[in-house]
């Protein structure tokens, strides 16, 4: 089994970063090596057997945005931060109280 | 594999953590039947005691009702315990369609489905009924069950402010795209007592061409001039298109639940919903009793008549005693303390007194709302309240709060 290698890019001297700064571009690096390997921009084996299968397989990069409190969790995905934002949110708002018997 | 030490260290930590957080629950042990007046065993060892029930959900004071006993056990012998069944193999006797008659003439709706408890039904009905293109728009204080079963379904999910009518139609223009909208909300709320203003739901409903839920499950039986829930008291009979309700609070207090609606919607969730599709039909001892209880509800509203009168009673007398309740109309009665440990303290001393209620508390509530939950009872005789109302003015004198409002109880403890 060949074994994982990792790349490191080195930012400009004095340039800012956020975490999410940094969040973005491991994805964005994540998002090119996924369409960069072989079978990487078109449908697999296994997306072919899932439509063998009658599933209607979509696929694509999206947002996945998460939220923890105890043993409350909520994720939500989205187009965009702001969409996924979004439907985290709604879900998170249905924890405003566990609710008497 | 094996339940190992490790996993048995790990959940008795996840216990020792509930305990910490004073959220621990320990059952009481109730040596006789539901009742005003109840045989409580705590804690467990000690000698039972005798002591007044307000935190029972037996609102019509039916759960022991000898016609309802009797309408079991009769029942019990003509069709059995059990049925070894779901419903749609071999689990359906022609008292459980009687039932569904009974309750869809009563609710004022087109059909109704029985699941094995409200539970079950709020669990199954929105998967059975709605899709990924359609979005679910629900109050934020629904019961528990709602929103699991919100989570079981792949409609987008939504929430507007409690009882906010603004807010909800701010969220209905938002979703004018979808294929369908459904309005969920309970019709009493568990926690507050207060009801939801579904007169002007439905109105938003119709002018946003959207769905309209309702639980009814801390209604039925007693809210209304006749007791057919919170759509008789806002004057909206037979424009709710899902009505979810229980037979294990007012209607008996046994287990049971139902769907009850449109003809389309409650066929859809025969055909579709997992609770109703894989779980065990209604036992026929609780069927026979509810149609008794039906019975006993559609004859007469002298025990909801009661309840009003007992509820009204007992709300002027905490208030005239120096008690923060919230207002409202339901025999749902919260006093509010607003400290958690205020709340656990006074139920203790109240037990102490003889009087059975519970005290709630985040994350039951929101945080600083704790409080005591009393609940009425058409069982409950006058002589039955005049004894809470003197534990309660006994009690709260002891810990100073009697007239004192919620920023003083605040001052006073901490919230």
């Amino acid at each position: 089994m060949q074994e994982s290698r990792s790349i490191e890019v080195r930012l400009p001297a004095g340039m800012e970063t956020s975490a999410d700064d940094l969040e973005v571009l491991r994805t964005t690096f994540q998002t090119i090596i996924s369409l960069t390997r072989p079978g990487g921009s078109s449908p697999c084996e296994r997306i072919r057997d899932m439509r063998e299968q009658g599933w209607d397989v979509h696929w694509g990069v999206t947002w996945l945005v998460t939220a923890r409190r105890g043993k409350d969790y909520e994720e939500s995905t989205g187009r965009t931060r702001e969409e996924a934002m979004d439907r985290l949110r709604e879900a998170t708002c249905l924890h405003e109280s566990d609710g008497c018997p | 594999m094996a339940y190992s030490e490790q996993a048995r260290g790990g959940y008795r930590r996840e216990l020792d953590g509930i305990r910490e957080a004073g959220l621990f629950k320990e059952e009481r042990y109730i040596r006789s039947p539901q009742a005003a007046s109840i045989e409580v065993e705590f804690p467990a060892g000690a000698a039972a005691r005798t002591v007044i029930n307000f935190c029972a959900n037996n609102y019509l004071g039916l759960s022991s009702h000898p016609e309802v006993v009797a309408a079991a056990h009769a029942g019990l012998d003509r069709r059995g315990y059990g049925l070894s069944s779901v419903r749609f193999i071999c689990g359906t006797q022609d008292i459980h369609r009687e039932l569904e008659e009974r309750l869809t003439a009563f609710l004022g709706t087109e059909d109704t489905l029985l699941f094995p408890s409200c539970l079950d039904a709020n669990a199954g009905v929105f998967e059975a009924l709605l899709g990924e293109q359609d979005v679910m728009i629900a109050d934020r204080l629904v019961h528990a069950s709602i929103v699991d079963g919100m989570r079981l379904c792949s409609a987008v999910r939504d929430t507007y402010k409690h009882a906010s009518l603004a807010h909800l139609e701010e969220k209905l223009q938002e979703h004018q795209d979808k294929r369908y909208r459904l309005i969920i909300t309970d019709g009493v709320f568990s926690m507050d007592g207060d009801l939801a203003p579904l007169d002007g739901i439905v109105e938003l409903a119709d002018k946003y061409d959207a769905l309209v839920f309702v639980d009814e499950s801390h209604a039925s039986g007693f809210i209304g001039r006749t007791g057919r829930g919170t759509h008789e008291h806002c004057g909206v009979l037979g424009r709710i298109d899902i009505i979810t309700t229980t037979l294990g609070k007012a209607l008996g207090g046994a287990s049971g639940g139902c769907v009850s609606g449109r003809r389309e919607l409650v066929e859809l969730c025969r055909q579709r919903a997992r609770p109703y599709l894989f779980s065990n039909t209604v036992a026929p001892v609780i069927v026979s009793g509810a149609l008794k209880v039906m019975e006993i509800v559609q004859a007469s509203t002298e025990r909801r008549d009661k309840l009003e009168a007992n509820t009204r009673f007992w709300r002027e007398g905490l208030t005239k005693i120096g008690l923060d309740i919230k207002a409202g109309e339901s025999p749902i009665v919260p006093v509010m303390l607003y400290n958690a440990k205020l709340a656990q303290d006074v139920a203790r001393d109240l037990f102490g007194e003889g009087i059975y209620a519970v005290g709630f508390f985040f994350p039951v509530v929101a945080k600083g709302q704790a409080r005591i939950r009393t609940q009425l009872s058409a069982a409950h005789e006058t002589a039955h309240l005049e004894r809470g109302l003197a534990a309660f003015e006994k009690v709260g004198r002891k810990y100073g709060i009697l007239g004192k409002n919620k920023d003083e109880i605040k001052e006073m403890y901490g919230a």
